[in-house]
């Protein structure tokens, strides 16, 4: 259990309306408490609401959590073939770590022989590459996490 | 439809050229010669003189379903070289045959709101290439004698904006039958090749254009890029 968790955790609880938590892992227990403050929330919250919240924030499982919040996903806007470069030997559009821009390609999707050219919405690193080179893909499927850069 | 024309001796690539160069829609870019004539997926496109290299830019309208442009582009080339006299067929998805050999080709790449076309005609070639001969034929070599390039070009673009005005006011369901019936190895036992190697009887196309093939298993539907069709009987 490490400091950033640990802040993360009193963050959400203050932000929540729970008055007490406690969560014990080995010898190290952690016991919090709120008070009421200006930022109060507001009144008449169901219980089975805080209930949730409580149980959200137990597991930090930051693969999944993070990979859909912190990266913007690029989609295939159709089905078809996904070709990672311009031609069969030709080096890649994109590679893991390069920076991209908006309109930049980023690979083809090719369907009965029309070339869909699918460009970044954003500027970004390319984070991950989530389709080999030849795959079908589906409508709607994820083939690029690129980590936004401001 | 096409409204502006620039014919140049030599390019590397009309295709690049109409792509990469800033012309109004409706601009037609030929050439006699490129250097470095595309097909698809970055493959040479064997440009030489005597042919009819030309490409176009279409506004893509979002949410439109032109995945079978290719296949209503074959149509109108068919049109054309057959009012020349030459009886052509369509090759799924993307060429047009004549006599068993590709005598046009066509290219769709979609980029930043539009559609760029590219077409290669073979036209003049009184001959190609040793390893070309037994897969490509031009206008000249079924037909015996020379065509005026322009008219083929003039012909070709009359039956291009008027196939395409038609398939965007009402789709592809508009050609599928047309396109069907015109197809190279209809009805014949075919070995499609795509991440396997199929044998089937070639059934014709669904309404959005994808390849239907008869098999002992069903009937197989086919949308994927390396799909190569050959005559079975020709292996």
């Amino acid at each position: 259990m490490d400091i950033e968790f640990i802040k993360e955790l009193i963050h959400l609880i203050k932000n929540s309306n729970i008055k007490s938590f406690s969560l014990t892992e080995g010898e190290l227990k952690i016991q919090i408490e709120t008070h009421e403050g200006p930022q109060a929330p507001p009144q008449g919250r169901k219980p089975e609401k805080e209930e949730f919240k409580f149980q959200e924030i137990l597991p930090p499982s930051e693969d999944v959590v993070e990979e859909e919040d912190k990266y913007h996903v690029i989609k295939s806007p159709l089905v078809g073939t996904f070709y990672r470069s311009p031609s069969p030997g030709a080096p890649p559009f994109v590679d893991v770590g390069d920076v991209v821009s908006p309109g930049q390609v980023l690979c083809i999707i090719e369907a009965l022989k029309v070339m869909n050219e699918i460009e970044s919405d954003v500027k970004g690193r390319v984070e991950k590459i989530l389709v080999e080179n030849g795959e079908t893909v589906e409508y709607g499927q994820p083939l690029f996490l690129i980590d936004p850069l401001s | 439809m096409f409204e502006h024309l620039i014919w140049l001796e030599e390019t590397d690539s009309t295709q690049r050229l109409a792509k990469e160069g800033d012309f109004p829609p409706g601009t037609v870019v030929v050439a006699n010669r490129q250097s470095r004539g595309r097909g698809r997926l970055g493959r040479v496109w064997e440009s030489p003189r005597g042919g009819l290299y030309f490409s176009f830019t279409l506004r893509d309208e979002p949410g439109k379903e032109v995945s079978a442009l290719p296949l209503v582009l074959g149509y109108s080339l068919r049109s054309a070289v057959g009012s020349f006299g030459i009886e052509a067929k369509i090759k799924w998805p993307n060429d047009i045959y004549a006599k068993g050999k590709k005598l046009a080709g066509i290219l769709v790449e979609r980029t930043k709101g539009r559609l760029v076309v590219g077409i290669g005609v073979n036209v003049n070639q009184g001959s190609f290439p040793h390893e070309l001969e037994d897969s490509a034929i031009s206008m000249r070599l079924v037909a015996g004698g020379k065509f005026d390039r322009r008219e083929v070009l003039i012909r070709a673009l009359d039956r291009i904006s008027r196939d395409l005005s038609k398939f965007l006011a009402e789709g592809f369901g508009a050609f599928k039958d047309a396109v069907e019936e015109n197809m190279v190895f209809l009805g014949e036992r075919v070995v499609v090749i795509s991440d396997k190697r199929v044998e089937g009887r070639l059934k014709g196309i669904d309404d959005s254009g994808r390849l239907l093939l008869d098999t002992p298993r069903g009937t197989l539907t086919f949308l994927s890029a390396q799909v190569s069709l050959r005559s079975a009987g020709m292996e």
